[in-house]
């Protein structure tokens, strides 16, 4: 899994490839962890080239959320494909997260 | 079940279509509908019944295809497949109802009929099962055979031979090719929409030719316009009986029909999702015991076997539309039909060109869609031999019929004198006996913790490759393996080694975890967080995230040993 930032005006855009399991789940909440120390409080994931995603990324990605939340920030996703877009479907996480088709429209949130 | 629409259709099995398209569609369909009633008028033909039992069958089997056809696109109560896929008389059925005519009449055709339905509705209960038996080879076989067993009535009639002048007819000939190369001249040459009318064109050209020379008899279209227009069935000439030496008979044609419509069952769930993987189980068996039902109701009602028809398929695809609305037209212009004795009568009359011509120019699709089923996937020796075997026992059922002649047990008879019967008991037999060492086998151990997506990545995708498994199944594996290995770390189910033994045929990918720690809990159920607030359970996570990979898991524990099963269909 790799993760690159782009800071956006409104928003910091954090590209997520790869895959993210039990052994990568961790370096993402850690490097938003980071992020948040660093006064960041907008938050746009672009998962378009994230091919696979367990429950471990799932609880990542829900565990950071609720950091997020306790600064008053936001954490929003775009770009969602095949099995990943399944994996937020069935685990209900499309109901509690925005999630947009583009990293433009993304940034339309914020 | 959400499917896509394929961007060659315009109208998708669910779409709405307007009444008039609809209408329109419904009648073309219907036409297509009426050029198998030649399969019907061939067993009236070797029964040799009245001219009113014959209206009488061409009537009913039009109402049974109907009903058959409305109930195939019901898909309610576990009933219909939800697909539009007429409902015509069955060539599956035309040997065994031909022997049925000889020994009882229509009453035993009518009566045996009623029976076989009931065959196929129990193989719609235990499909499932059968997969391994029903494979696309064994599938293209029935289908050429199906195809094959029509040849000798057909090219009887091509020829112009009757019992009373067994040698060919140089006028009758004539006026089948003229039938036949109309046929095929619009199938080849003519452009737009005229195609689909090919079949119906070819007909009324040979009726034509015929009345002008002399084939079809003044007193043929006297007896046409003799017939009321609008009138109910007589249901006087409905009677039943039973032979317990036509069980077999009908019992086969019934399997042959099963293992064809499961084929027609599968094209119709690929055409109409462009995401479609493999075939849909619970809409096979939907929709097998939608043909079943119907079948048992076209042999209750005075109808001939009544089955799923290739070709209006092939012409929902080529017009780009297969709403199951047209199917509910389509249902009701043929339930209409039956009440219009005069038209049944035109097909009453049929000149033997017609009658030769028009099953000749189906059987060459009929065959040919059956030799491309066959060779839709890679010949291996296993499946040459079925395929051989069965096929050359079946043609020479055909070719040398004496062989067969001294075989005079009375199940066994039936059997050996129809090549589509032999081939396909034998194609079925030989399917199970090459079963033998078809499944191969791998035991390997897994560190709980340890080991990574990419390592049962590189595992599952050189066994799936050293395999022959579906690139799209041991990606949904390995995704569902990782998944569980996961589980079991961050559960704390277990922290020994993880056996894992891996086994696999051409229908099965099966992952055998066993362990030695605490169990998965299988009862619970996962609940969607609404909220970033709620706490969710990251076992029923986990198991959400398998049950979506894998077709089956199931857990059971031995002394201790945890055993979890991940099954995949393939």
């Amino acid at each position: 899994m790799t993760i690159s930032t782009k800071k956006e005006p409104n928003a910091l855009v954090l590209t997520v490839s790869g895959r993210m399991d039990a052994v990568t789940a961790p370096e993402f909440e850690k490097s938003v962890s980071e992020l948040i120390a660093q006064g960041e409080k907008n938050f746009l994931i672009d998962l378009s080239a994230l091919e696979y995603i367990s429950s471990a990324g799932l609880r990542s990605i829900l565990a950071s959320a609720k950091r997020l939340k306790e600064q008053n920030g936001k954490l929003v996703f775009s770009g969602l494909q095949g099995h990943v877009k399944e994996v937020f479907s069935i685990s209900g996480f499309h109901g509690i997260f925005k999630i947009h088709d583009t990293e433009a429209e993304g940034l339309k949130d914020f | 079940m959400k499917r896509r629409k394929p961007s060659n259709l315009i109208y998708g099995v669910d779409d709405p279509v307007p009444f008039p398209t609809c209408f329109l569609l419904g009648l073309q369909h219907s036409f297509q509908v009426t050029t198998a009633l030649i399969f019907g008028l061939i067993v009236v033909q070797g029964m040799g019944g009245s001219q009113g039992e014959a209206g009488f069958f061409i009537s009913m089997s039009l109402l049974a295809g109907g009903i058959g056809t409305l109930l195939q696109a019901l898909n309610k109560k576990g009933v219909g497949s939800g697909y539009f896929m007429p409902s015509v008389c069955e060539p599956a059925y035309i040997s065994a109802s031909l022997m049925a005519a000889k020994l009882g009449g229509l009453p035993l055709v009518l009566g045996m009929t009623a029976l076989s339905g009931i065959f196929e509705m129990a193989i719609s209960r235990i499909v499932h099962r059968l997969r391994k038996v029903f494979t696309p080879e064994v599938m293209g076989l029935v289908v050429a055979m199906v195809g094959i067993t029509v040849i000798p009535v057909a090219v009887r009639n091509f020829l112009g031979i009757t019992d009373l002048s067994p040698a060919i007819n140089p006028h009758v000939l004539m006026v089948s090719i003229i039938t036949l190369g109309t046929m095929v001249s619009i199938t080849v040459w003519s452009k737009g929409k005229l195609r689909l009318y090919s079949v119906i064109i070819g007909m009324v050209t040979g009726y034509v030719i015929s009345y002008f020379t002399g084939l079809l008899p003044a007193a043929h279209i006297q007896q046409i316009f003799g017939k009321p227009l609008l009138a109910l069935p007589d249901i006087t000439l409905l009677r039943w009986s039973f032979d317990s030496s036509m069980l077999l008979p009908f019992a086969i044609a019934s399997l042959c029909v099963s293992v064809k419509t499961i084929g027609n069952l599968t094209t119709c769930q690929k055409i109409n999702d462009a995401d479609w993987k493999r075939p849909n189980m619970a809409s096979i068996r939907n929709g097998l015991l939608a043909d079943g039902l119907g079948m048992s109701l076209s042999g209750l009602i005075g109808g001939m076997g009544q089955s799923t028809s290739t070709s209006n398929i092939g012409l929902s695809l080529g017009t780009g539309a297969t709403s199951r609305k047209i199917a509910f037209t389509t249902g009701g212009i043929l339930i209409a039909l039956a009440f219009f004795p005069r038209f049944a009568e035109i097909f009453i009359v049929m000149p033997q060109p017609v009658m030769g011509a028009a099953p000749l120019f189906a059987v060459c699709f009929i065959i040919f869609t059956g030799f491309q089923i066959m060779m839709s996937r890679m010949l291996d020796p296993r499946k040459i031999f079925i395929l051989g075997v069965s096929l050359i026992f079946g043609l020479s059922v055909a070719a040398l019929p004496q062989i067969y002649a001294g075989i005079e047990n009375h199940w066994l008879h039936p059997v050996v004198t129809s090549p589509l019967y032999i081939s396909t008991l034998l194609a079925i037999l030989l399917t199970l006996i090459f079963q033998i060492g078809l499944t191969k086998r791998s035991r390997q151990l897994l560190e709980t913790g340890k080991t990574t997506y990419e390592q049962l990545q590189d595992l599952l995708e050189q066994h799936g490759a050293l395999w022959g498994a579906r690139r799209e199944v041991v990606s949904r594996a390995v995704s569902a393996l990782n998944e569980l290995m996961e589980m079991l770390a961050a559960e704390e189910l277990t922290k020994e080694p993880v056996q894992l033994d891996m086994s696999f045929d051409e229908f099965n990918l099966d992952l055998v975890l066993q362990y030695t720690g605490k169990p998965i809990d299988l009862t619970g159920t996962y609940v969607k967080p609404q909220s970033l607030e709620r706490t969710i359970s990251g076992m029923q996570l986990s198991l959400c995230m398998i049950r979506k990979d894998a077709d089956r898991i199931d857990s059971a524990e031995k002394d201790g040993r945890q055993r979890i099963v991940l099954h995949f269909d393939h």
